[in-house]
């Protein structure tokens, strides 16, 4: 399986989570629009569970520009997440 | 300058594009010159001594921006915030600051200059921008007209310069005659709803307000404040589509404040609906950060994830509107509204029916609104405690002879002192109250214009109705911000 893909998993497993939901599907093209539960209070709840998943640092105003998840996967991508 | 005066819409405006779409048609890129002269003296128009002010914003903000982008260290950004924050401490808060703080007893009757609050905060969120490089610093002549582009300049909408800055390198090669054309249409529907729809409601909340210690009954009470809040939403609105409509004609985009606030099914909701531009910076450049560094530094739990941060930002976003403690209280209301709602769904409490939703919404925004449109605190708690006090539900004396209400208390009240007066009251309020759930949000990139009759006859109405109600040039309320 990808390191993208990986990423992509364990993002869908933080977002089920958080949002108390197992039917959550993320792919690339999910936006913040699809879940309607996703508030400023859940960004936040989000960034601090993909911390401590990813052991990285993030900064909300990069999260905020993202379009879709897709991004968020690339930017985590890039930072060299171990997974 | 106000959008709705005429010497905005039959001189200033009309010769700005002109000379706009000469340069556009010509070999020179001079079209953010043009628009920053303009924009320039649109700002001093009225009051030019603050024109040395808002210059010296961009100027020192412009040699920030190169600086923090080169050297990339924090302290630049810090200092840069620190500039801006003392401007407007100075300009709009000392008095304020020195009666709260230093236990000054100053008139707290500061003339502030214009816009002082929409130019401060774009420059503080550019320079964080810059820091994130999420954006490189501007030409100087890019950045006046970033900051000083008229549409915006005095009451928003708060634009980013990520949103903005791209659109004005393709301002010269882009054609715009479909988004001339939609900017006519939504300039225009900004125009009716403030000096048809706002300016008309102004005698029926001043009425009201006027008699607050003057036996203003629970119903009266209800029913000034429900109204403030259509005039208020069709003043701020009004101006935003009008700000939007205006970039259009120039080509550009600028971003949405509204998007039919008064369908929130919650406080939540309402607030991804009422200056938004505000509720985004403030959501990004301090609840955010500020949630996220003391989750981080201190517990992962609701207090430093969200009441604390929920508290200073709403607080904070309050005072942005003016240096009163009724601004003070105005945030704090929402910002308590908004911790319950947060609560209430994070502890998966059952969902409430939208009628519900909608009307505890509606109350706590109502409250709020109190603060925001009475003269002081006292004037506030004394209407709220009309406001929250049934025992001095009358109806109104007339009613008697129709219906025998036993056990009703009636008495003669002001705002429906006869039968007509209180039917003409109703059908204003039904009328504005159907028009603010039904106007489409015209502004939303989402609206899409048909050249068709139909659309060609309402812009006719309009630009009519709007023509027949400038004489009274009734003050943007946003523009005291």
């Amino acid at each position: 399986m990808s390191q993208k893909k990986q990423i992509l998993i364990k993002l869908q497993n933080i977002f089920r989570i958080i949002f108390d939901d197992d039917s959550i599907k993320l792919n690339s093209n999910t936006t913040a629009e699809d879940i309607e539960e996703w508030d400023s209070l859940n960004q936040i709840r989000i960034i601090l569970a993909c911390e401590k998943e990813f052991l990285v640092k993030l900064n909300p105003r990069e999260i905020n520009d993202f379009v879709n998840i897709g991004e968020m996967v690339e930017h985590l991508f890039s930072k060299n997440v171990k997974v | 300058m106000l959008f709705n005066s005429e010497i905005f819409l039959y001189f200033f405006l009309p010769l700005c594009l002109v000379l706009f779409y000469i340069i556009k048609g010509s070999r020179y890129r001079l079209e953010t010159l043009i628009l920053s002269f303009f924009s320039l003296l649109f700002y001093a128009w009225d009051e030019p001594k603050w024109l040395i002010l808002l210059l010296i914003s961009i100027v020192s903000n412009y040699f920030f921006a190169h600086k923090i982008y080169k050297d990339n260290r924090r302290y630049i950004l810090t200092i840069g915030i620190i500039f801006n924050i003392s401007l407007i401490a100075w300009f709009k808060y000392r008095y304020f600051i020195a009666n709260t703080f230093l236990g000054s007893n100053i008139e707290n009757n500061l003339f502030i200059p214009l816009a002082i609050s929409f130019f401060t905060f774009q420059q503080i969120a550019f320079l964080v921008d810059i820091y994130d490089k999420s954006i490189k610093p501007l030409k100087f002549l890019d950045h006046l007209f970033f900051v000083s582009f008229f549409p915006q300049l005095i009451a928003g909408p708060i634009v980013l310069a990520k949103d903005i800055v791209p659109q004005i390198n393709k301002m010269k090669d882009k054609q715009i005659i479909n988004s001339f054309i939609l900017g006519v249409f939504v300039f225009f529907v900004g125009l009716f709803k403030k000096v048809f729809l706002a300016d008309n409601l102004v005698p029926y909340v001043n009425i009201g307000f006027n008699n607050i210690y003057n036996a203003l009954t629970f119903i009266e009470a209800w029913s000034t404040i429900s109204m403030f809040a259509l005039q208020l939403y069709f003043d701020f609105s009004g101006y935003s589509d009008m700000a939007v409509g205006l970039g259009l004609l120039f080509g550009l985009r600028l971003p949405i404040n509204f998007n039919l606030p008064y369908k929130s099914k919650s406080i939540i909701d309402f607030w991804k609906r009422w200056h938004i531009t505000l509720t985004k910076f403030f959501t990004f450049y301090l609840y955010s950060p500020l949630s996220l560094y003391m989750s981080r530094v201190f517990s992962n739990n609701l207090i430093f994830l969200l009441i604390i941060p929920f508290l200073v930002t709403f607080i904070l976003s309050g005072l942005w509107h003016g240096s009163d403690w009724k601004f003070v209280f105005f945030g704090l209301v929402n910002g308590v509204g908004l911790i319950v709602n947060h609560l209430w769904k994070f502890y998966k409490m059952p969902k409430l029916p939208y009628i519900l939703g909608w009307l505890l919404t509606m109350m706590t925004i109502l409250v709020s609104f109190v603060f925001f449109r009475a003269n002081n605190m006292e004037e506030a708690m004394h209407f709220l405690s009309i406001m929250f006090n049934p025992s001095i539900f009358f109806s109104p004396h007339w009613l008697e002879q129709y219906i025998d209400i036993k056990f009703l208390k009636s008495a003669y009240i002001p705002l429906f002192s006869s039968g007509v007066f209180t039917v003409k009251y109703l059908v204003v309020f039904l009328f504005s109250f159907t028009l603010a759930l039904k106007i489409p949000n015209v502004a939303s990139i989402n609206f899409k214009l048909k050249y068709n009759w139909y659309y060609a006859s309402l812009l006719a109405i309009l630009i009519l109705f709007s023509i027949i109600n400038l004489n009274k040039q009734v003050s943007f309320i946003y523009f005291q911000f």
